[in-house]
């Protein structure tokens, strides 16, 4: 027990109003005799719930429900009673929620301050301990996981087949491309992610598709689960997106916990994560995570697994120049760079064609760099006959350079093309030298044209990179993204815990119950104490009683006004009312007189935080209750 | 991860494994129900395709029979997709069969399922062929019996026919162990598997099909070893006249049949015998262009008990008509390339019956059946001062000029310097270039217009040797044997043609003592280059590389 938490400890006890306070030193350390010191109450409560046997004791005495508002306290980070409320009651009901709260800060398991609760430091850890994922969201395995959809390996196709057709959108192709989607899944998916790269500014805008290769290298080198918090991060419109991020990467995180979750528990696990991270979400989450597949459709929806495909060995180039692999390349990997997907299931299958090599060059990509990768990447002589196809290639893009200038350098063969093809006279503006043009800038689509119909293989023009304010212009957070998805704060916490009800002490039970110091009205507050798990030790079994009902009712008329006067104003003190068809928690803001001159409640009701104008005289019966909340 | 050879993709493609230790085990199991789509060098790919699943469960396999396949070979778990396309589509047989009835003009669709009859009746091509008979029941015409299985296929639902094929008139046919000329035959292995899995057990389903086989392989063995088996009035059909006279010689040196048993039927004689061997060419004969087919009764009239369409790739688009109509009678497709650039091999399949037996060129080759053979591709510029004219040609200017061009001759003659003792095919498409090349090599050169007479003279004088060069045109693409050929110089192909340069390959894949060598001669950074590829596809798909060569300036 650090000195740091019995401080925390001592100054959140400290702060309790005086009714509760007392009550509480009562309740643990007996009667006590005035006059008293304060501090030295605390210090003895401190000793008291510093002692091993309170806190298994305490702990023993958990039940469920405790449990869920625990781990959900371990999820939330720090979270107010009311939120708490707000988040859990369409589960278990406002009055249960409020009452529960409410003990759980009289048997000191959670402490407020500023209107934030925490566990009591005393025995935070072994309260922690008792919290999991199961204890808030029930069954976790009940559907059995899934693969996962998307992927770096998926990304690397999709990008492939972007740039072999210059386009973004779904394609019926992609149908048989990914045999293993069916169409209503892949459909969205495709869409959402040519949209979410465009917002990242991975694809630069404009015509056609133009990757931006230093983002493109950071995507690629994702984990799957970092990519799959990244697509959820960027979808969500609005908040700061180092915000969105850690949402993302810790809902990730902890979905892929389960095997499968039910939908009201997903959207409690997001409500809970969006109140950790502070930003609003909407349904669209939800639809996000069905999309790329984290989740199934169905109830319960099953999980995505990223038990990780491990990477592969060598890459297989067969005679039609396919090329297989399975499972999943490294993080680095070229082939997407040189080759289009042909096929994306268990075995991934490319294929290189002059296109997709051309591509490549164009990109930056030398031959001498795919030569390596392929050296490197497959095994024996299998890539050989490749390879060479491939320097054929070179050579041929070689023979003609078209520089920003517009410069055109070509070898002997095609500058003699240059000089002599009669349609390309009134393209050219000089000769630079022997096989080096100057070319005129406003018709290069033009005289491109023409090289090409003649035959010639015409690569990209080499420019200087000016694109780099252009980028940040596009996205400026995407590396913000990057950087939180990749290193996520996790959260600690079990996934399973053993559920079991309060362990009831029958010895205890017995202890008050022959206890021959007590009278029966304090036998009976004693024991209804004991219900109420406030019961921890012998040494509580003193003559006292703690719990007397204030209640008024019927005709009482002055006595129910009475008891709202005594409640106004005091957030300790929460009135439950019965009217006529409803109960209602409030908080006594005022009294006040009608023109006929009857007596009128201005209460705050806790469940709706609405504020109500309540005659006296409509009230069945009022009953004052000690809360410390909030 | 199981250490099997198989993986099964969600695309019902299975890719096999061919170094694993167990991959002819897995590949005997799954012919049964699967189709070799590819047979590259080491991952074949085969597929699970709607047609293939209606054969096995006409062949009696099971649906658990073959989910236990795929599971017992699959290195990964099963994905859903394909189990229940596998349950799907072997359920749907036998819930549509076609009976005989008491008039033999009329067959019985039965269909007892409504919801299929609803499903039938709705479709016009269909419906237009049903005559209604009872509830469960439609008549339609003898004649409309392919027509009807063709779309009922399309349809998803194929035809159990269980009518069994008419015999047609009985002849006596036996293949010798001994051939005339004196050496010993036998049927190979893989030519009596084939023959077998077109026969079955000689029942309903059974006795038409296709066989896909290398070129050089024996095809036309396992079509006698048919006759042989069946025993029944037999029409050849074949692209050439030259194809009708091997047909002729192999069945009078290597079966019982004399030269007078067997009918040709071509442009120079018409005779129709008991065993008639005949061109498409000849059957596709009008004299207008909107005339009739003078000679197509042939095939419809000349009471068969078996058809055989050798080369089935090239099948004409009339002929497909008249097939529809011979589905009382066997037949039998031979072809090694069974890819045409018009996409319509599915009906090839659907019309003169699915695909029965396929083999990997590379596993013949590896057993010594077919030559082992190199493929080269020599690229070379062409001369500068055609550079010119081929930037400003159009399309298909440029693809000539490139294929003519005038430094090929430079190679011709260089390969053939370096094969002194070989037999060289010099293969081309441009009768101008073929025919100077033959002048300036001193090869006799044969051409469409080169007569019969000719063509068997120097044909002849290649077989026996005393001729080592011979010039040809594309008449001698297919089905032109030449056992002794080792070496064939492409020098220009019909654009993108992959089943052009398959069989171009295959006049020098017979088995013979040395291995044999394919040039293709192509100009270098030329439309020939993507044409090249694209022709080189289909036997790149068979597991042969080609070893790519820029011949020096």
């Amino acid at each position: 027990m650090s000195e740091t938490a019995v401080q925390r400890f001592e100054r959140a006890v400290g702060r309790y109003s005086e009714e509760n306070f007392f009550y509480i030193v009562h309740n643990y350390l007996g009667p006590i005799k005035s006059p008293f010191h304060k501090p030295q109450l605390i210090s003895r409560l401190s000793g008291f719930f510093g002692q091993e046997e309170i806190q298994k004791r305490m702990i023993e005495l958990l039940d469920d429900l405790d449990r869920a508002i625990l781990s959900l306290l371990v999820l939330s980070d720090a979270i107010k009673a009311e939120e708490v409320i707000d988040l859990l009651s369409p589960r278990y009901g406002y009055a249960t929620l409020f009452w529960r709260l409410s003990e759980l800060q009289v048997r000191l398991i959670l402490l407020s301050e500023e209107g934030q609760l925490f566990f009591n430091p005393l025995i935070e850890e072994p309260l922690r301990a008792s919290c999991s994922l199961t204890s808030l969201f029930g069954a976790m395995d009940s559907g059995g996981a899934k693969p996962s959809s998307l992927s770096v390996e998926l990304i690397r196709g999709y990008l492939s087949l972007a740039l072999s057709e210059q386009r973004l959108g779904y394609r019926d192709v992609h149908a048989t491309l990914f045999p293993s989607f069916d169409e209503q899944q892949l459909r969205p998916l495709v869409a959402l992610l040519g949209d979410l790269l465009q917002r990242l500014g991975l694809i630069m805008p404009g015509k056609g598709v133009r990757l931006v290769d230093e983002r493109i290298e950071a995507l690629l080198k994702l984990s799957d689960r970092a990519l799959h918090a990244l697509v959820i991060a960027a979808s969500i419109i609005g908040p700061p997106p180092v915000q969105s991020a850690a949402f993302a990467a810790t809902l990730v995180d902890l979905v892929s916990r389960f095997e499968s979750i039910e939908g009201e528990s997903l959207t409690l696990l997001c409500a809970i994560l969006a109140k950790r991270h502070g930003i609003a979400i909407d349904r669209t989450i939800i639809e996000t995570m069905l999309t790329i597949g984290l989740i199934g459709e169905g109830e319960p929806h099953q999980v995505a697994r990223f038990d990780g495909q491990a990477e592969v060995g060598p890459l297989l180039v067969d005679s039609d120049f396919s090329i297989n692999y399975l499972g999943k390349r490294s993080d680095d990997d070229l082939l997407h760079r040189f080759a289009t997907l042909s096929l994306y299931d268990r075995q991934r299958q490319w294929r290189v064609t002059k296109e997709s090599v051309v591509r490549a060059f164009d990109s930056g990509l030398t031959f001498r760099e795919i030569e390596a990768y392929l050296m490197a990447n497959t095994s024996g002589s299998s890539a050989q006959s490749l390879i060479k196809q491939m320097a054929l290639l070179d050579e041929r893009y070689s023979l003609l350079t078209i520089y920003d200038g517009l410069a055109l350098v070509a070898d002997e063969r095609v500058a003699h093309l240059v000089e002599h093809l009669p349609a390309l006279a009134e393209h050219r503006i000089k000769k630079l030298a022997p096989t080096i043009f100057l070319m005129r800038r406003d018709s290069e689509q033009l005289w491109r044209k023409i090289l090409t119909d003649a035959g010639q293989l015409v690569g990209s023009t080499h420019r200087q990179p000016v694109v780099v304010a252009k980028e940040e212009a596009i996205n400026p957070y995407f590396f913000s993204y990057i950087s939180i998805v990749t290193s996520p704060n996790t959260v600690s916490i079990a996934r399973i815990t053993e559920a079991s009800g309060p362990l009831i002490d029958a010895h205890l039970y017995n202890a008050i119950k022959a206890s021959p110091l007590l009278n029966p009205a304090q036998r009976q507050d004693l024991l209804d104490r004991f219900e109420q798990r406030l019961i921890l030790s012998p040494s509580q079994i003193k003559a006292q009683v703690l719990d007397a009902v204030i209640e008024a009712g019927g005709f009482d008329y002055q006595g129910k006004l009475s008891l709202c006067r005594q409640a106004v104003g005091k957030q300790h003190i929460t009135l439950l009312i019965r009217l006529e068809e409803e109960e209602l928690f409030v908080w006594a803001l005022e009294i006040s007189t009608s023109s006929e001159g009857d007596a009128l409640l201005k209460a705050l009701v806790l469940s709706t935080k609405t504020v109500r104008i309540i005659p006296i005289r409509k009230i069945f019966s009022v009953r004052m209750l000690r809360t410390q909340l909030f | 991860m199981k250490d099997t050879p198989l993986i099964v993709q969600s695309d019902r493609s299975l890719l096999l494994d061919v170094h694993h230790r167990d991959s002819d085990a897995c590949r005997s199991d799954l012919i049964r129900f699967c189709e070799l789509v590819k047979s590259p060098e080491h991952m074949h790919t085969y597929t699970i395709t709607a047609l293939s699943l209606y054969n096995a469960s006409a062949l009696g396999l099971t649906v658990e029979a073959i989910m236990q396949t795929l599971e017992k070979w699959s290195r990964f778990p099963i994905a859903d997709s394909v189990r229940f396309f596998v349950q799907d589509m072997a359920s749907r047989w036998g819930k549509v069969t076609l009976t005989e009835g008491d008039d033999r003009s009329y067959y019985i669709l039965k269909i007892d399922n409504e919801r299929i009859k609803a499903e039938l009746v709705r479709r016009p091509a269909i419906a237009k062929l049903l005559q209604h008979r009872d509830q469960h029941s439609f008549l339609i015409n003898a004649y409309h019996r392919g027509e009807v299985k063709l779309q009922l296929i399309k349809a998803g639902w194929p035809v159990d026919d269980r009518i069994p094929l008419t015999g047609g008139e009985k002849i006596t046919i036996s293949l010798r162990q001994q051939s005339v000329a004196g050496k010993s035959f036998v049927v190979r292995p893989y030519q009596e598997m084939a023959a077998r899995a077109l026969l079955g057990d000689m029942g309903p389903g059974t006795g038409y099909g296709v066989i896909v086989m290398p070129c050089g392989s024996g095809k036309t063995v396992v079509g006698m070893r048919i006759m042989e088996e069946l025993g029944m009035r037999t029409l050849i059909v074949t692209t050439n006249v030259a194809a009708v006279r091997q047909w002729k010689d192999e069945l009078v040196d290597k079966s019982s049949l004399r030269s007078d048993e067997i009918g040709e039927y071509s442009g120079e004689r018409k005779e129709v015998k008991a065993v008639t061997i005949c061109t498409y060419q000849v059957l596709t004969w009008r004299k207008e262009k909107d005339g009739p087919f003078l000679h197509l009764d042939l095939l419809t009239e000349g009471g068969w008990g078996l058809v055989i369409y050798d080369e089935v790739h090239m099948l004409p688009a009339p002929i497909f008509k008249v097939t529809a109509e011979l589905q009382a009678i066997h037949r039998l497709g031979l072809t090694a390339t069974l890819v045409r650039e018009d996409g319509r091999e599915d009906e090839v399949f659907s019309l003169v019956g699915p695909k029965r037996y396929d083999v990997p060129w590379s596993e013949l080759q590896q057993q010594g059946y077919i030559a082992t053979a190199y493929c080269h591709e020599i690229r070379i510029d062409l001369p500068e001062e055609l550079e010119i004219p081929y930037a400003i040609a159009n399309k298909r200017q440029k693809y000539r000029i490139a294929s003519e061009n005038p430094r090929k001759m430079e190679v011709i003659q260089a390969l053939i310097e370096h094969h002194p003792d070989d037999y060289i095919l010099v293969i081309g498409q441009y009768l101008e270039q073929l025919q100077e090349i033959s002048a300036r090599i001193g090869a006799p050169i044969i051409t469409g217009s080169t007569p019969n007479s000719r063509r068997d003279e120097l044909y002849s004088a290649f077989r026996d040797g005393s001729l080592r060069i011979l010039v040809v045109s594309k008449v001698a693409n297919f089905a032109i044997d030449l056992p002794d050929a080792s070496v064939a110089i492409q020098v220009s192909g019909s654009f993108g043609s992959r089943s052009e340069e398959a069989q171009r390959l295959g006049r020098i894949l017979r088995p013979k003592n040395r291995s044999s060598f394919f040039y293709s001669i192509i100009t270098q950074y030329s439309s020939e280059e993507e044409f090249a590829a694209n022709r080189q596809k289909f036997l790149a798909e068979q597991g042969y590389t080609y070893e790519v060569e820029v011949w020096p300036n």
